[in-house]
């Protein structure tokens, strides 16, 4: 592909604090999203993939700032973007659905209000009945059963599913090209989650906007995503497409993520596979690859040196890429940039 | 086969039941005569949506709650006569596991402190001395004995966990009821405290009652899977005939719903599989809440018939029987060890659309090249 993707990251860094208490818990991530693609971005807790994101929408909690990289969102820088482009094109353009609709909704305020108060901020253009057809159309496109009295009923009156939907109408309304989704389901029963991980598939198919899909779920990736991206320590450790890495994982980290979800059917295994250990402190990266103190491969090649001592390196873009000095053989050739 | 460990005999919890007396004021039945045994030394999953009354019914094990009707039996003795010293004899035999290990532990407390609790409430000795007991402990769920100086905030979700665990066990208990025990944890911590789990039933031959609406979860934790539906027992079946050839509609409902299952070479196929498997299952689900924000539905558990037969594609397809709707179908024994509550079960097989095979991981040759 030659054209120029919707959005465009590159060797993304972010410290917090000052002096000798700084920290980069996103240290040189680099990915892109197509247009009508479905990327996913997979890690533990901490990891960085929720901070990442942030910092593409320039929502970084205080004290976070981009120190590195570069963001390109629909041919435009928004790393050195204003705080008023930025301002303008969220919410219009780059929407985000938060993890816990429960609590990003106001609880105060009846769903159909924060729908027409956003639309009021980004579309001045409507009038008022304009708005409330606009907002009753959302609703129905995230499937709300009912829309008119959804419109009508506080947060706390609706489902968990329900809350999701709506905070996924609250996102789509404004029809952005792209939408942020951090751990959409997560706060959510499985059956529920299965019908919100239909829905952003549907909407991908009927809008064409393209979806960055945040989870610590590598099997809710399987599911939904073309494109995936594995985190681990604030850095990218392999991406490429689903099914070759799903499938066929090079790095020794998704190969143990893949392994920790419970196979269904046949006969159990006595243990799941593990990652041994915790992830490592973000104030205090450890040399090399960040990850060779937790590695299988590193301790069955006799722990050798460059592990730790050289970070296996980077790779940008939609390439299918893998950061490890000693990676599993891909099944096929020719998959690399 | 011998007495079971533990016998749920017909057991129903009705909450608000005697403020419902009131005019204006709504019971909730959350469990709906439910009779469910466990072996010692078996694992029994509890499977459901939120709602399901799953937790009202681990609770009502545990004795925290006391059922509106109904008995439960531990090793023959009716825990509803329990009193005093009988009382906390029980408790020693059965301990629960919480989902929220925030909120499970006092914050204020030292690890050495909530752990010396069940010993000081129950006048256990502990030979070799406090601290050594309690390492031990420690050690056993995979934890260090140096952390007992520890306040709960200094640990992870998944350590604090394994606490939530080695509380439990310090009672040596034979049953332990464990409510979502892994849902809050990421992934990969979610499998380490799975294979505690898993250790542990094989040291100390704990029977379990697992809670969970993760079928991967649980398949791999438990031989025998119950799945409830909004306080009533559908499906009672050994997990791999539950996963290959589920009876009731619901049970195929949940199962389809479970991520990375099927093929995919599009993006939506194994969701769309699930679609194709309860065409209304969404609407429907979404219709009752609706009604429910409005005020106008009944209880789903009060309705006579089957409960399911508002949401469930078999009766659709069937042309809506009349029996569905009035007759409430008891849990009956299938065939391989199952037992479900539907009249026309067996009316399913063939025709649906069985989940796909077991094996997870299918794996596609994929055209797309980077």
């Amino acid at each position: 592909m030659t054209d120029q993707p919707l959005l465009s990251v590159r060797d993304l860094a972010v410290e917090f604090g000052h002096g000798a208490g700084v920290s980069r818990p996103v240290d040189g991530v680099g990915f892109e999203v197509g247009e009508r693609e479905i990327v996913g971005i997979v890690g533990e807790s901490g990891c960085g993939k929720s901070l990442t994101l942030l910092a593409l929408l320039g929502l970084l909690p205080s004290g976070g700032r981009v120190v590195d990289g570069s963001i390109t969102f629909a041919g435009r820088d928004l790393r050195g973007a204003d705080p008023s482009v930025l301002r303008s094109l969220r919410g219009r353009q780059v929407a985000l659905i938060p993890s816990d609709a429960g609590a990003a909704l106001n609880p105060v305020a009846r769903v159909g209000k924060q729908l027409r108060l956003s639309l009021r901020t980004h579309r001045p253009e409507l009038n008022s009945q304009q708005r409330r057809g606009r907002a009753l159309d959302a609703l129905r496109r995230a499937r709300l059963p009912r829309p008119e009295q959804a419109l009508a009923a506080y947060p706390h009156e609706l489902s968990g599913g329900m809350q999701q939907r709506s905070a996924i109408a609250l996102g789509l309304q404004n029809e952005p090209m792209l939408l942020l989704a951090d751990e959409p389901t997560t706060a959510l029963d499985v059956s529920i989650q299965a019908e919100i991980l239909r829905l952003l598939v549907q909407l991908r198919d009927e809008l064409g906007t393209a979806i960055v899909f945040v989870t610590h779920d590598i099997s809710t990736v399987r599911e939904i995503c073309d494109r995936v991206v594995v985190m681990y320590a604030g850095q990218v450790v392999e991406q490429g497409g689903v099914d070759e890495v799903l499938t066929a994982p090079r790095h020794p980290y998704t190969a143990a993520l893949l392994g920790s979800i419970p196979p269904l059917g046949g006969v159990p295994p006595e243990q799941l596979e593990t990652v041994p250990g915790m992830p490592p402190d973000p104030a205090a990266w450890p040399q090399g690859c960040r990850f060779h103190a937790r590695c299988r491969r590193f301790a069955e090649l006799g722990e050798p040196e460059q592990c730790t001592t050289a970070w296996p390196g980077s790779a940008e873009g939609r390439a299918l890429h893998v950061a490890c000095h000693f990676p599993s053989e891909a099944d096929r050739v020719g998959a690399g940039r | 086969m011998s007495e079971p460990l533990l016998s749920i005999e017909s057991v129903s919890h009705e909450f608000g039941a005697r403020r419902a007396l009131l005019p204006g004021r709504r019971s909730h039945l959350a469990v709906d005569d439910v009779s469910l045994t466990i072996a010692a030394g078996e694992s029994v999953a509890l499977v459901g949506e939120s709602g399901s009354g799953k937790t009202t019914l681990g609770r009502v094990v545990a004795k925290l709650l006391t059922p509106t009707a109904g008995t439960v039996r531990v090793e023959g003795r009716d825990i509803g006569a329990l009193r005093g010293r009988d009382q906390l004899a029980y408790r020693r035999t059965v301990q629960m596991i919480f989902q929220n290990t925030q909120h499970a532990f006092n914050p204020r407390r030292r690890i050495r402190d909530i752990l010396s609790d069940p010993y000081e409430i129950h006048g256990l000795p502990t030979p070799g001395g406090r601290d050594a007991a309690l390492g031990e402990l420690l050690e056993r769920v995979g934890l260090h004995p140096s952390m007992l100086g520890r306040y709960p905030h200094q640990f992870s979700g998944g350590q604090r966990q394994r606490i939530g665990i080695a509380r439990a066990l310090s009672l040596s208990p034979r049953l332990i009821v464990a409510d979502e025990p892994v849902s809050a944890l990421d992934v990969s911590v979610q499998a380490q405290v799975l294979n505690l789990f898993a250790r542990l039933r094989r040291e100390l031959g704990l029977s379990l009652l697992f809670i969970s609406h993760d079928l991967r979860a649980v398949y791999f934790l438990c031989e025998r899977i119950a799945v409830l539906y909004q306080g009533r027992l559908v499906e009672v079946a050994p997990r791999e005939r539950l996963l290959e050839s589920p009876l009731h509609p619901y049970s195929r409902r949940l199962i389809a719903a479970v991520p990375g299952l099927g093929e995919r070479d599009s993006a939506a196929t194994g969701l769309a599989e699930a679609t194709g498997d309860a065409p209304e299952a969404a609407p429907d689900r979404g219709e009752s809440t609706a009604a429910a924000v409005a005020g106008a539905e009944p209880s789903p558990a009060l309705a006579t018939g089957c409960h399911y037969a508002a949401r469930c594609p078999l009766h659709v397809r069937l042309g809506r029987p009349e029996r569905c709707l009035t007759e409430r179908p008891v849990l009956r024994t299938a065939a391989g060890g199952s037992a479900v509550a539907c009249h026309f079960a067996e009316a399913a097989e063939g025709t649906a659309g069985t989940p796909s095979p077991p094996g997870s991981h299918v794996s596609v040759v994929s055209e797309e090249v980077g």
